[in-house]
């Protein structure tokens, strides 16, 4: 009995050794954007993807609005609808964690409200935990007027601080914008 | 005697496990908050800096900034506030600095990022590879960061490194890795939580074990008092 205690205190130090010695960067892909659209809005019937890119005078506008610069003037979004009506909107954000971007869709309801966040790609090795419910749901129902600041507005996740930074800066990000196009 | 004397060391060591159970219970449950405070909720938060318990002041030639634990405040006289919006928790912030029209500011997780002092909008800055950001300073030409992998100047949009932190390895850092569980080592902070799970478990069943036995040696007394009657 004692021995196998040991063992298991031996492999999970283990593992956690080799988690360090892979290096911190790491792909791996939880969903499509097809899958995330469905998750977020199982309702869904139909979906029109955009790609825009925001001319100089919009970016500045957005970026004043939302308090930091937008570095890609590049976005994607979906108009969602069921067969009757369009229920909402999902924009993809490539936020920078600590090294990589986290790639994720937010959903945004037709009245502006925040439908739920998806984590799509993660891409490295700690912090993944942002993909918890307990820290993404607190997004549900937020609007741009919320500061969805973490600590004060928004709960962190301990050894994945950053990452909740950016998920939470990505969401307001993703609520300005989709405010200001529509 | 050699029965009475176990007997009493059994009895000495299970009343005052008992009595430092309870101070031992509220370390476990502090530790275990204080190693993982971004998963604890504050109070509602008051608008009032005074009241964010505020711990850092940074003074410039026009205006001041007050970091508190939730926010980051500007004023002009340190009566009215102006709070600011942040895409980070101001309990990381180590350092403000004004250099080439903005204002620079450090997060120990090792960030960096500008503020323009008009828009007050954020840029992250990207600094060389560190798990730590330990101070950020300048003069009029100079932006000068030290960090756990050494002392940077930032030069034309770029990175110089100045010296490498050669520091080896030692029990302090060891020590500090294992509460703080900054970058290479999060896996300490973890086996940190797991153990003070396990204490929590013990002393509960520590608790219950004292109490059981107590009430059968009780029992077992009176059983022998009867028996003597």
């Amino acid at each position: 009995m004692r021995i196998r205690f040991l063992v298991i205190i031996f492999l999970f130090l283990l593992s956690q050794q080799s988690y360090s010695d892979e290096g911190i960067y790491y792909s791996k892909v939880y969903y499509s954007a097809n899958e995330a659209i469905h998750k977020i809005f199982p309702n869904t019937d139909s979906f029109l993807k955009k790609e825009i890119t925001l001319d100089a005078k919009t970016k500045q506008e957005i970026e004043k609005k939302l308090g930091f610069f937008i570095t890609n003037s590049k976005l994607v979004f979906y108009k969602v609808s069921t067969k009757d009506n369009l229920i909402g909107y999902c924009l993809v954000l490539d936020e920078k964690g600590k090294y990589k971007p986290i790639t994720f869709m937010t959903g945004i309801t037709s009245d502006l409200k925040v439908k739920q966040v998806v984590v799509m790609v993660y891409r490295e090795k700690i912090g993944s935990e942002i993909r918890k419910k307990r820290f993404l749901k607190q997004f549900i129902n937020k609007t741009k007027s919320d500061g969805l600041v973490v600590d004060k507005d928004i709960m962190g996740i301990s050894g994945a601080t950053i990452s909740t930074w950016s998920i939470a800066s990505g969401v307001k990000r993703a609520l300005v914008i989709i405010g200001y196009l529509i | 005697m050699r029965f009475i004397k176990t007997k009493y060391f059994t009895l000495i060591h299970s009343w005052l496990g008992v009595i430092s159970a309870i101070f031992i219970l509220s370390l476990v449950l502090t530790g275990i908050i204080l190693n993982n405070p971004d998963n604890f909720k504050s109070n509602e938060i008051i608008d009032d800096p005074y009241q964010q318990y505020p711990k850092m002041t940074f003074v410039f030639q026009d205006n001041y900034f007050i970091v508190t634990r939730f926010s980051l405040f500007l004023s002009s006289d340190l009566k009215r506030f102006k709070e600011i919006s942040i895409p980070f928790s101001s309990k990381y912030i180590i350092d403000i600095v004004f250099f080439k029209q903005a204002y620079w500011i450090g997060l120990s997780n090792g960030l960096l990022f500008k503020m323009d002092p008009n828009t007050y909008s954020f840029e992250r800055i990207l600094i060389p590879d560190s798990y730590e950001l330990y101070s950020v300073s300048s003069n009029q030409n100079q932006l000068f960061i030290t960090t756990n992998q050494g002392g940077y100047e930032y030069k034309d949009n770029a990175w110089f490194q100045h010296f490498i932190n050669r520091s080896p390895w030692d029990f302090w850092e060891f020590i500090r890795s294992l509460h703080t569980g900054y970058l290479p080592h999060v896996f300490f902070k973890k086996i940190n939580t797991i153990v003070s799970v396990f204490l929590l478990v013990i002393i509960l069943t520590g608790i219950v074990i004292f109490f059981k036995k107590y009430r059968f040696m009780i029992d077992k007394n009176k059983l022998f008092k009867d028996n003597e009657t």
